[in-house]
């Protein structure tokens, strides 16, 4: 399952890259995060996804604690 | 960090700033200005310690929050440590080296915030791309209307599209009729009268009319949904000088902060064991000026920002560019093959020449109008045919048409046809299909109908030549038909009946022989060649999935001077990267040989470089968003 999330409040690109990986890291997860755009798609297996955003989530907040995401329909 | 608080760090910054440098350069007041200068200093450096701890605690320690802290923390240490107090730190002036360190965090403050406004503000042109997405559709249902998401609506269910609204999907107009605008959508800024039966896509708007639409596709498939979703994928590939900045940036930090190491250490060691005193002030000074260029912002930021602004204007262009990495193949090019149906030439027949009289002529365009083939449309099409009666319309398979109109026997079709109904006729000579014809057993004269070539390809041939590009034409069809298109919109070279692979074997020759070849097909059977040019362009839009999945670039218009467009922007968009990387490298490397050369080179200076050389990589960058100069004027489609 691939979802998409607008993540308003990074402001560096590097800032992006480096949250971009350690989102990669999570296992079984595909993360791309457009620093453009400001757009995350995480793609999981159906049956983990609640847990992997919860990680995602987790992880946002301590590596930007100023950012804000929210699910695009 | 909030655009709100960065303002209220920067003016508290500032405040304590002025009065400490006067009671500094004035009055020498150690016991004033130094805690003045730290409570600037802190002022604006505490979101920078914040974030500097929090990336430590991750391990990432060359970061640029850290090393600015570094360099203005150490312009307060060597000024403490290096100066004597009665003698320097109590006379006037005292404490430059501290004013260098809260001087250092203010401009890095200010150059933060520069930068977040500067990328805000490209982002906004780049989001006003993506907000063609409507988000939500007037449909109607039992008997009333009702406003839903988008991708709630059902092929076949009819939309209500009011006047200055954006259409959500795509379909046929039921009922209605008006000018839509399609720029969103083609770059064609001048709007098309569309009445019933018209097709409409999704993205443009209806600029007068009130249209009811039936839907042919489902939100996600339409055309506005798919070309957001190919402009967004776009950025995920990246171009070849994005890669090599990402690469650079990992090395040149660690690399810069080791030379400053290096400077801080090595000449003031030699010199001390040669004797000749003490110079590390001097020379530390020196290093936290390496530091403050060690950061790099301005390529990190604003090349991927020049590539994502590239993919925007060309949008604009109608051009839809499926990837960065696109733009340096594209930019280089030196061949523009093309196809012929549909790409050069209109696809569709018409009339080009007849022999007939007036009277003949309805009646031959009454008889055709009997049939449903390209061509007999395009004879029934040149002429008014209402009121002439046309009876036992008969099709001769491969020959040609035999009807009675207004109890004349009409003969239409090859010259073999009129020999069967023994019609003596004259030989016409034409590259194009011609068209005999026999009017109650006389012959009447002939018609010629040819696929029309398109106004704009002469002119987008004109300007690959004016642009040293040469032209080559692949075609399926006859050789007479290819020679006499190619002569007429003066293209280089033609190969015709060519099957597709054989088109296929023409593109890997050139590419053979070094060329690098652009291939502009409209994309039904097109695809394998797509594959394999340097770039494909699908011309025409969205209509073949194959041919999207095969190019490397989609041309919403059936306009090849938009193909040419695109490239002249592709161009312009790779040399602002290549200005953003070669000219923030030398301005970097200029502040740092400046700074070991001459001696006390001011810190603040320094910082002042490397912040204005982001912001003006920035600003280059968005200039990659403006495509005005290329934009084609609008012309007739055909001639």
């Amino acid at each position: 399952m691939t979802k998409t999330y607008s993540i308003e409040g990074i402001d560096c690109a590097n800032c992006a890259k480096r949250l971009e990986d350690t989102l990669n890291k999570i296992p079984q997860t595909q993360a791309r995060l457009s620093f453009a755009t400001e757009r995350l798609k995480i793609t999981a297996p159906d049956e983990h996804f609640d847990a992997v955003m919860k990680e995602v989530r987790r992880v946002t907040k301590i590596l930007e604690p100023d950012a804000v995401m929210a699910e695009l329909r | 960090m909030k655009k709100k608080s960065r303002i209220i760090s920067i003016a508290l910054c500032a405040a304590l700033f002025v009065p400490a440098v006067l009671f500094d350069k004035i009055g020498g007041l150690f016991a004033v200005y130094l805690p003045l200068y730290a409570l600037a200093w802190f002022a604006a450096a505490r979101t920078v310690i914040v974030k500097a701890a929090r990336n430590i605690r991750r391990g990432v320690i060359f970061d640029e929050n850290f090393l600015m802290l570094v360099a203005s923390v150490g312009a307060f240490v060597i000024n403490l440590v290096f100066s004597d107090f009665k003698t320097e730190l109590c006379a006037p002036g005292g404490g430059e080296a501290m004013m260098d360190g809260v001087l250092v965090m203010l401009l890095y403050q200010i150059g933060e915030l520069f930068q977040s406004m500067a990328v805000g503000k490209s982002r906004k042109g780049i989001k006003q791309l993506l907000s063609m997405r409507p988000d939500s559709a007037m449909v109607e249902r039992n008997g009333g209307e009702e406003e839903v998401f988008p991708d709630e609506v059902e092929i076949g269910e009819i939309i209500v599209v009011r006047p200055g609204e954006r259409i959500a999907i795509d379909g046929v107009i039921e009922s209605g009729s008006g000018y839509i605008d399609a720029s969103a959508i083609t770059g064609e800024s001048e709007p098309r009268a569309a009445t019933v039966g018209c097709e409409v896509q999704s993205g443009s708007i209806s600029t007068d009319g009130l249209l009811k639409v039936r839907t042919t596709k489902e939100f996600g498939e339409s055309t506005a949904s798919k070309m957001l979703r190919l402009v967004e994928e776009a950025s995920d590939k990246k171009a070849a000088q994005e890669t090599f900045i990402t690469k650079f940036a990992k090395v040149y930090t660690p690399l810069v902060c080791l030379a400053a190491l290096i400077v801080a250490i090595v000449p003031p060691l030699a010199v001390m064991l040669s004797g000749g005193g003490n110079v590390w002030g001097q020379w530390i000074y020196t290093a936290l000026s390496l530091l403050v260029v060690s950061c790099p912002c301005a390529l990190v930021i604003s090349v991927p920002l020049t590539f994502f602004g590239g993919i925007g204007g060309a949008a604009k262009l109608g051009a839809l560019v499926k990837g960065a990495d696109a733009f340096s193949p594209f930019r280089r090019a030196t061949v523009i093959a093309f196809d012929k149906t549909g790409t050069i030439t209109e696809g569709k027949f018409s009339v080009v020449e007849c022999t007939l009289g007036e009277l003949d002529t309805r009646l031959a365009a009454a008889a055709e109008s009997m049939f449903n083939h390209p061509i007999a449309k395009s004879v029934a099409a040149y002429r008014e045919t209402d009121g002439l009666e046309c009876e036992n319309a008969e099709d001769i398979a491969g020959m040609g048409i035999i009807a009675t109109v207004c109890g004349k026997r009409v003969v239409i079709g090859k010259k073999e046809l009129l020999e069967c109904e023994n019609v003596e006729y004259v030989e016409y000579s034409t590259p194009y299909t011609t068209l005999y014809v026999g009017i109650d057993g006389q012959f009447a004269g002939v018609i010629v109908v040819a696929d029309t070539i398109k106004q704009t390809s002469r002119t987008a041939i004109e300007e690959c030549r004016r642009l040293g590009i040469k032209t080559v034409m692949l075609t399926g069809d006859r050789e007479e038909v290819a020679a006499a298109v190619a002569k007429s919109v003066g293209i280089d070279e033609y190969f015709a009946e060519l099957l597709p692979e054989e088109k296929v074997a023409i593109v890997k020759n050139l590419q053979a022989a070094g060329e690098r070849v652009v291939f502009c097909g409209d994309g039904i059977n097109d695809a394998p060649t797509l594959a394999t040019a340097d770039i494909g362009c699908a011309m025409g839009g969205l209509g073949s999935d194959a041919a999207i999945e095969a190019s490397d670039v989609v041309i919403m218009k059936d306009d090849l001077r938009s193909v040419i467009a695109a490239k002249r922007h592709a161009g312009r968009v790779v040399s602002i990267a290549m200005q953003n990387i070669i000219g923030s490298l030398l301005i970097k490397l200029a502040i740092m040989i400046l700074a070991i050369v001459i001696a006390d080179f001011p810190l603040w200076i320094a910082i002042i470089g490397d912040v204005g050389v982001c912001l003006v990589a920035i600003f280059n960058a968005m200039r990659a968003l403006s495509v005005k100069k290329y934009a084609p004027p609008a012309a007739k489609q055909t001639e």
